[in-house]
């Protein structure tokens, strides 16, 4: 047998054989890739694939996608998320969604699934709604993201005892990671233990209502609580959060949801006594900094009449002002940055940037350059409004 | 007559503005039209050149007569050309920006070539596409080897440029690979050479990770028939790097191509720069295999008004162009590909020839100079 240590004699030291073996993987690593992918595009190495095996309807506007990761993937932890990545009319979208399915689907048949809403406007939610079939290939990450539940993060013992009880909040899309969760907690005999509120507008409106509903049946010291918005419950209160989880001061928190509704929540937990180490949030979309920076920036506009935006340098860790007459490359240069440039007339490209949100006008048409393109042309770029800038 | 054209005195800049503004047109036109043809067409390039390149190389592995063996050398040499020319060359103009592709992004492709993809995008994608023919400025003009100009002096060695010529064009990759190191002007004092060593450093780095791979990692793939892997690879970049430079010469150094002098493109406008881009550079015609081999440089003219909208557009939007051309009275610089050629070594012969005004001038032949066509 040809084993590796033979290779590390004295004769060759260690950073000849590391050198080597990088250069090897260098040359080979795409070439092998495109062979792989050419058998099947699910034995791809450079990027991690799945196939598309079902697809049912949730609700009127909610759908889970069911997918069979490649060999590649390594699995999940309840709670955590993949970023899911398709062309869309030549152009490449990355979403993170949460996986909604248990740990039992994937061990047992090594399936996942992500249960996904249909955003007004979003590209990526509209097209997985309307076009993506069964059979088609889809790219996702390996799962990651630090929502899981609080046994689940020191992982040497399995099941660990929960320490203490859960009490979950989940409000539209929300409870998809909170679906995986309590279905891994059923699983290992935790489920009597946990409190569930599950918040919508309208009952039609609840994702897994009936999953739900079964599993609460069968485990009846399960408490599934139903919170409509629109019906007699109202809105979820600081009153309501105590009515229906009195020892809420003793649990785990596990709030998803929309911002405002994390937020608002947690505000009242925090008035109830809970300390906030004790409260896990996820976040879906824009962080909140973002949002409330677009909001404040509506609300200003500049002394010339161009609205006043903010760009967000996220490496520099700096936000400018801008009055739409500069450019990204200018307003950096200013800021005190030094940032790769060439013939600063949309030319060359080398101080391309990439651009995580917010739009952008080009310099000498007028255009606004496409919402979904993140790689841009500083030189040509005028921030139209709030921009953040992820490669600065 | 190779002229000095001056943008501004032939067009108004009326006329120039309009010209500018019907050029934008065209371009926004295709950038709206972007999407999923255009990355259909990349990719299945790539699928292809990555066929090719798989099968010449096994083919080079695994030959057992001289015709497969070369057989091999000829698939690896186009995957070769058409991964540095069609692929690479177009990526990192930033024409697939858009996509969002990370495979298809302009500053972190790397292409199978000795020269580093970073001091490429800027010699070539900032240096030359910006200030393409203007003497003095754009130094892919000759690449300070060859006398292409009356600009520079001419000196006895000229006479044998067409040595240098063979020797640039059979190690095309290392010029280019080179070009960022100014030679000339660290010969002349202008650049010192530790102004250089970054660029050394990363020139060291690629060049030794392309040669360790065609000339050390492949052929010990193959064991004791290592030495045909190192010669196949070998000719397969020979003829890479004989039909880049051809390519690139006919872009650029035919005989109608005009250049440019730097006080006259100080304070151009953008119309102006289209227009200079337009009298610079020139096409040739030819089949369609022949546009993807040339990575669409056939459309030179196409290319450098517009380097970042996909090469594999220019077809569509040539007669768009050629009709502007008509119109403001340009010259639209095409012809066969075999024509053009012949007029850039009339050109390179020409200009190895001394002026009329010099004593040597009196020693060439009447035949030579009527050959290159010297005045």
């Amino acid at each position: 047998m040809f084993q590796r240590s033979q290779l590390h004699t004295p004769h060759t030291p260690a950073w000849f054989y590391r050198w080597a073996s990088g250069l090897a993987s260098a040359s080979f690593k795409s070439q092998l890739d495109f062979v792989l992918n050419e058998v099947d595009p699910l034995l791809g190495i450079r990027r991690l694939a799945a196939e598309l095996v079902a697809v049912t309807q949730e609700t009127e506007d909610v759908k889970t996608f069911v997918l069979r990761p490649s060999v590649f993937w390594r699995g999940f932890v309840p709670g955590q998320y993949v970023a899911i990545e398709l062309d869309v009319q030549g152009v490449r979208y990355r979403r993170n969604y949460s996986l909604s399915s248990s740990q039992a689907m994937f061990e047992g048949q090594r399936l996942v699934s992500i249960t996904v809403k249909r955003v007004a406007g979003g590209v990526l939610s509209n097209y997985m709604h309307d076009h993506l079939a069964v059979g088609a290939i889809v790219h996702l990450s390996q799962a990651r993201g630090a929502f899981v539940l609080a046994n689940e993060e020191k992982t040497d013992t399995y099941p660990a005892p929960l320490h203490p009880a859960p009490l979950f909040v989940a409000a539209g899309s929300g409870i998809t990671p909170v679906m995986a969760m309590i279905e891994a907690l059923a699983a290992s005999g935790q489920l009597a233990r946990a409190v569930l509120i599950h918040a919508a507008r309208y009952e039609r409106d609840l994702i897994f209502h009936k999953r739900l509903a079964a599993l609460a049946r069968a485990h009846p010291e399960f408490r599934y609580c139903v919170q409509l918005s629109a019906g007699q419950g109202g809105r979820l209160t600081q009153a309501s959060l105590l009515a229906q989880c009195p020892d809420i001061g003793r649990r785990a928190i596990y709030v998803c949801g929309p911002q405002g509704f994390m937020t608002s929540i947690e505000q009242a937990a925090m008035a109830l006594g809970v300390p906030a180490q004790a409260i896990k949030t996820e976040s879906f979309g824009l962080p909140a900094a973002t949002r409330q920076g677009a909001r404040a920036s509506k609300e200003a506009p500049g002394p010339d009449g161009q609205k006043s935006v903010r760009v967000t340098l996220a490496k520099a860790h700096k936000t400018l002002q801008a009055r739409g007459t500069q450019t990204l490359l200018e307003l950096a240069e200013q800021a005190g940055l030094q940032p790769k440039y060439g013939c600063r007339s949309g030319i060359c490209h080398e101080c391309t940037c990439v651009k995580t949100s917010g739009r952008v006008k080009h310099a000498i048409t007028g255009e606004l350059m496409p919402d979904e393109q993140t790689h841009i042309q500083a030189c040509m770029a005028i921030p139209v409004e709030d921009v953040a800038i992820a490669s600065w | 007559m190779d002229m000095k054209t001056r943008p501004h005195d032939l067009m108004t800049p009326s006329e120039l503005d309009a010209f500018g503004r019907a050029l934008d047109d065209i371009r926004q036109q295709v950038l709206e039209d972007l999407g999923p043809r255009d990355v259909a067409y990349i990719k299945g390039v790539m699928r292809k050149q990555q066929q090719s390149e798989l099968v010449g190389r096994g083919l080079i592995h695994f030959s057992l007569n001289p015709l497969t063996w070369a057989t091999g050398v000829g698939l690896l040499s186009v995957a070769k050309i058409v991964e540095n020319m069609e692929i690479g060359h177009n990526i990192m103009h930033g024409q697939y920006d858009w996509t969002n592709d990370p495979d298809l992004q302009s500053q972190h492709y790397d292409w199978d070539n000795v020269c580093d993809a970073e001091s490429w995008r800027k010699t070539h994608n900032y240096e030359h596409h910006t200030y393409t023919n203007i003497l003095g400025k754009d130094r892919d003009y000759g690449y300070a080897v060859l006398r292409l100009d009356e600009s520079v002096p001419w000196r006895p060695w000229h006479l044998v440029q067409f040595v240098q010529y063979g020797l640039l064009s059979g190690l095309f990759e290392y010029g280019v690979a080179l070009h960022e190191l100014e030679f000339d002007r660290i010969k002349n004092g202008e650049v010192k050479l530790s102004e250089k060593l970054p660029f050394l450093k990363r020139f060291a780095s690629k060049a030794r990770k392309q040669v360790l791979k065609d000339y050390l990692v492949y052929p010990l793939l193959a064991g004791p028939m290592a030495p045909k892997v190192v010669l196949g690879n070998g000719l397969a970049n020979l003829g890479r790097n004989l039909w880049a430079s051809t390519i690139i010469f006919c872009g650029h150094f035919t005989e109608d191509a005009q250049t440019f002098r730097q006080e006259d493109c100080e304070t151009e406008s953008r119309g102006q720069w289209y227009y200079r881009q337009l009298l610079g550079s020139s096409n040739f015609t030819g089949s369609k295999w022949l546009h993807i081999m040339s990575g669409h440089l056939s459309y030179q003219i196409e290319h450098h008004l517009f380097p970042d909208l996909p090469a594999h557009r220019y077809p569509e939007i040539a007669p768009k162009v050629q009709a502007l051309c008509e119109q403001y009275a340009i010259p639209y610089n095409t012809g066969a590909f075999g024509k053009q050629f012949k007029t850039v070594l009339k050109r390179v012969g020409r200009y190895s020839l001394p002026p009329a005004d010099s004593v040597w001038a009196s020693f060439v032949p009447k035949s030579l100079k009527s050959a290159f066509g010297a005045c």
